[in-house]
C-alpha cells in the first residue's frame, strides 16, 4: 500500500495541529458582533416600483415562486406596472425583445415602431450612463453625512427636543444597529431594503422599510401615517403569525426599543433616499415629469425637507391614536349573537367580501405598494391575523386598513359612519368558531347544511 | 514514526480532561426540575459510563497500536487474515450492551411516553410549532371538559402565546403537540422532556414540575424569573431553528398560576387601547 500521507515529520505535525487549530476556530464560530468600519447603506441601486398592476391580466394569479423576488419587480413593468431601474434591466430587456421582434417583423411601419422604442431605450441607457454614476456619488455622500453607518448610525439635522421624543440619539442607535445586525438583517438587509440573504427565500417577504410604510399601525392619518413605537414593540414582541417574523420576545425591553429606533433610522433614511431617487430617475428616464437633476445644494435642502417632512409625520403618529369606541360587553349570549348578526350586515354592506372572496376561502390576490404578492385572508381559520389577534388589533385594522396592502379603511375619521366596529369585531371574531355565530349568519358564511360544529383551525 | 499516536493520544487525554473537570464548570445538565428526570438521568448515566469506558478502551487499543506497530524501516507489514474468536466476541459484547439497554429502558419509557399511562393531567395546552416560533394555546379554564375536542378545535376564549410556556410547581401538564409546518423537536431540557412534532400528528406530552422559577412581585406587579429556563428546538428545521427559543416559567402554586393566566386572557382578549 501507498502511504497517502506526506512522510516528513514536519508537514505531518502542520497538518496535524493545522486541524487542531481549525477545530479551535470553527467551534466558537465568527464571533464579534460589530460592523466592519468602513461598510457603508450606499445609495439604492435596485428597483423603485411606482405603480404596480392594480387589475385584469395584470394582476398575480398565485405567490412568486421561492427565489425571485428581485425579478418579481423588474415583471411588474411588462405587465402595465411602473418601475424605474437604475440598472436598465428593464430597457435592455426591451431592446432584446423588439430586436428579436424586428428581424420577424414584415412591415415597414412595424418596423419603425420597433425601431423606435429600441432608439428611446437606447437613449434612456445612454442618459443613466452619463448622469447616474455621478448623481449617486453626489447622494451618497451626503445620505453619509446625515444618516451615518451601520457602525455608527445617526440622524443628522434633529432638535434635541425631536430627537429625544423619537429615541434617535446615537447611543441608541448604535446598540440597535448591533442588535439588528444579529437578528434581523439577514431578511431586512443591511439598509432595511426587505432584501437579505433570506429574504426571496420566504413569503411574504420581509418588508423593506424603505417606503416609510408600515401595515400595522394603531393611527390614522392615511398613507402617509406611520406605526407608534408601541405598535412596532407589539410586532417585535409577538411577531408576524403565519409569516417567517417570528417574536422576538426574549429580548428585555431597552433592546427592544433600540431595535425600534434602529428601524425608524433605516426607513428614515429609506423614505429620503427613495425621494431624491425617485426624482432623479425620472429626470433621467423622462416619463412628463423630466428635468435637471439637483446640484450639491439644492440636494443638501430637498434632503433636509424630505427628512424633516418623515420627522413629522413620526412625531405627529403620537398624537393620531385611531379613536376607539368603549366597548360595552354583551350582558347575554343573545345580545352577543345579536351584535354578531349586526357585525355580519356591515361586513357585507361595507363591501368586505369584494376582497375577502367567500370570506377569505377563496383566492384572490394583489400587488402591495411594494410590488410584492399579498393576499386577503382567510378569516375562517383562527391564525388569519398577522397584525395580532386580540380584539383591540381588529379593530385598529379595520379601522384604519393596513397601510400599503390594499386593505382600506373602514372608518374616515373626519366623516365617520354611524357603525359600531365592535360589532364588526364580533363578527370577525366569531368566524372561526361556528358554534359563536347566530343560526342565520352560520347558514348564510357556512351553508346551509353546516352543523353548529366550530370549525378546525385548518393548515396555512 | 509515532508522531499520530501521541496525537491521537493528546485528544483523547484532553477529551477526558474536559470531561472531568465540566461538572465543575457548569458545562454539565441542567438542574432537573421534572418528577422523571431522575429516571432520564439515570439512563444517561448508565449510557455514559458504558460508552465512556469502551471509548477509552477502543482507543487504547488504537493508540498502542499505532505506537507499536507504525512504520519502521526494515520492518516488513504481517499480513492476518481474521479471527474467529475475536469476531464472535465484538459482535456478542456490544449486542449484549444492546440488549441491556433495551431492558434498562423500558421502565422509564413506559412512564414518559406510554400514552395508556399518562397520567390525569390538571392543566392542558397546546403548541403548535412553526418556522420558527412556538405559538401556545391554553384553554381559558386551565383543563377544559373534553381535552381530546379542545385540542382538535380551538375555542373563542383560548389564550394565546408565543414561546412561553407556563406551568406550576406540581401540576400534572398534559400538551398536545402539533407543528405547522415541519418536523420540530420540542425540547425543555430542565424537565428531561424531548419529544419531535410530526406535520399532521398530534403528540400528548406529559411532565410534572418539581421546582418553580417565578415569583410574583408586588412593587412592579408583575413576575421575576429566578432561573432561567430554557424551552429550544431539538431538530435542524431550517435556517431559524436556532430563533426557537423560548421560555419555560413554573409558578410557585394553582393560585399564581391563575393569577397569570388571567392576566394573559385579559391581555389576549384586550378592548381598550
Amino acid at each position: 500500500m501507498t502511504p497517502c500521507l506526506p512522510r516528513s515529520l514536519p508537514t505531518r505535525s502542520i497538518l496535524g495541529v493545522g486541524a487542531f487549530l481549525s477545530a479551535l476556530f470553527v467551534l466558537p464560530g465568527c464571533g464579534g458582533d460589530t460592523y466592519p468600519e468602513d461598510l457603508t447603506y450606499g445609495v439604492r441601486n435596485d428597483a423603485l416600483v411606482l405603480e404596480v398592476p392594480t387589475q385584469g391580466e395584470g394582476l398575480p394569479k398565485r405567490f412568486d415562486p421561492p427565489g425571485q423576488l428581485p425579478t418579481l419587480f423588474l415583471q411588474l413593468a411588462e405587465n402595465g406596472g411602473k418601475v424605474l431601474d437604475p440598472q436598465v434591466r428593464v430597457q435592455q430587456d426591451v431592446i432584446k425583445r423588439n430586436q428579436e421582434k424586428l428581424h420577424k417583423a414584415d412591415s415597414n411601419a412595424d418596423k419603425e415602431t420597433l425601431q423606435k422604442q429600441i432608439d428611446s431605450a437606447q437613449k434612456e441607457i445612454n442618459n443613466r450612463d452619463k448622469a447616474w454614476p455621478e448623481f449617486r456619488a453626489k447622494l451618497d455622500k451626503q445620505l453619509l453625512d446625515l444618516f451615518g453607518t451601520p457602525a455608527h448610525p445617526k440622524v443628522g439635522g434633529l432638535d434635541d427636543a425631536v430627537r429625544g421624543a423619537l429615541q434617535l440619539d446615537d447611543a441608541t442607535l448604535a446598540k440597535g444597529s448591533k442588535l439588528y445586525r444579529r437578528h434581523c438583517l439577514h431578511c431586512h438587509g443591511v439598509n432595511g431594503d426587505g432584501q437579505g440573504p433570506t429574504a426571496a427565500w420566504v413569503n411574504p417577504h420581509p418588508r423593506d422599510y424603505r417606503l416609510g410604510r408600515f401595515k400595522y399601525t394603531s393611527t390614522t392619518g392615511g398613507n402617509a401615517r406611520k406605526p407608534r413605537h408601541e405598535d412596532l414593540i407589539h410586532t417585535l414582541k409577538n411577531g408576524v403569525e403565519n409569516t417567517s417574523m417570528p417574536t422576538f420576545g426574549l429580548l428585555q425591553d431597552d433592546e427592544l426599543q433600540a431595535l425600534v429606533s434602529y428601524v425608524i433610522h433605516l426607513s428614515l433614511r429609506g423614505q429620503v433616499e427613495y425621494g431624491i431617487v425617485k426624482q432623479a430617475l425620472q429626470s433621467i428616464f423622462p416619463d412628463g415629469t423630466a428635468g435637471e437633476l439637483d446640484t450639491p445644494d439644492e440636494l443638501a435642502s430637498n434632503l433636509k425637507d424630505l427628512l424633516d417632512g418623515a420627522v413629522r409625520q413620526w412625531q405627529k403618529a403620537n398624537n393620531e391614536a385611531i379613536p376607539v369606541n368603549p366597548y360595552k360587553a354583551p350582558t347575554n349570549d343573545d345580545e352577543r349573537k345579536a351584535s354578531i348578526a349586526r357585525g355580519h350586515k356591515i361586513f357585507v354592506d361595507i363591501g368586505c367580501l369584494g376582497c375577502h372572496f367567500d370570506y377569505g376561502r377563496r383566492d384572490n390576490f394583489f400587488f402591495d405598494e411594494w410590488g410584492t404578492i399579498v393576499r386577503p385572508r382567510d378569516l375562517t381559520t383562527t391564525f388569519a391575523y398577522r397584525g395580532g389577534r386580540r380584539p383591540i388589533d381588529l379593530y385598529w385594522r379595520i379601522h384604519g386598513g393596513i397601510n400599503g396592502a390594499n386593505m382600506p379603511a373602514a372608518i374616515d375619521p373626519n366623516n365617520p359612519k354611524p357603525i359600531d366596529l365592535w360589532d364588526l369585531v364580533n363578527f370577525v371574531e366569531a368566524l372561526p368558531y361556528k358554534a359563536m355565530l347566530p343560526d342565520e349568519v352560520r347558514e348564510k358564511v357556512f351553508g346551509r347544511d353546516a352543523a353548529a360544529a366550530p370549525k378546525e383551525g385548518g393548515a396555512h | 514514526m509515532k508522531f499520530w499516536s501521541i496525537l491521537f493520544g493528546v485528544t483523547v487525554l484532553t477529551c477526558l480532561g474536559i470531561f472531568l473537570i465540566a461538572p465543575s464548570m457548569g458545562w454539565w445538565l441542567p438542574r432537573n426540575v421534572c418528577v422523571y428526570g431522575g429516571e432520564v438521568d439515570d439512563l444517561y448515566y448508565i449510557i455514559l459510563w458504558v460508552t465512556a469506558f469502551f471509548f477509552v478502551l477502543t482507543e487504547g487499543i488504537l493508540i498502542y497500536n499505532m505506537w507499536s506497530f507504525g512504520y519502521q524501516p526494515g520492518r516488513k507489514a504481517e499480513y492476518a487474515h481474521g479471527n474467529h474468536r475475536l469476531e464472535i466476541v465484538w459482535t456478542v459484547v456490544p449486542a449484549g450492551i444492546l440488549l441491556f439497554i433495551a431492558f434498562a429502558q423500558i421502565g422509564a419509557w413506559e412512564r414518559i411516553k406510554y400514552r395508556s399511562r399518562l397520567p390525569e393531567p390538571e392543566q392542558i395546552f397546546e403548541v403548535s410549532a412553526r418556522q420558527f416560533e412556538w405559538r401556545i394555546r391554553y384553554p381559558a379554564s386551565t383543563k377544559p371538559a373534553n381535552p381530546e375536542t379542545w385540542s382538535n378545535i380551538p375555542e373563542s376564549d383560548d389564550v394565546y402565546v408565543v414561546n412561553e410556556v407556563h406551568i406550576w410547581k406540581g401540576g400534572k401538564v398534559k400538551l398536545y403537540l402539533k407543528t405547522r409546518d415541519v418536523i420540530h423537536s420540542f425540547f425543555l431540557p430542565n424537565l428531561r422532556i424531548k419529544q419531535d412534532a410530526l406535520p399532521g400528528k398530534v403528540i400528548p406530552v406529559w411532565f410534572e414540575a418539581t421546582d418553580f422559577n417565578t415569583k410574583w412581585n408586588e412593587e412592579k406587579k408583575s413576575w421575576d424569573i429566578t432561573e432561567n429556563w430554557e424551552l429550544a428546538c431539538a431538530e435542524l428545521c431550517g435556517w431559524g431553528h436556532y430563533k426557537m427559543q423560548g421560555k419555560l416559567v413554573v409558578h410557585p402554586d394553582r393560585a399564581d398560576f391563575d393569577r397569570w393566566l388571567a392576566q394573559a386572557a385579559a391581555e389576549s382578549h384586550r378592548r381598550t387601547p
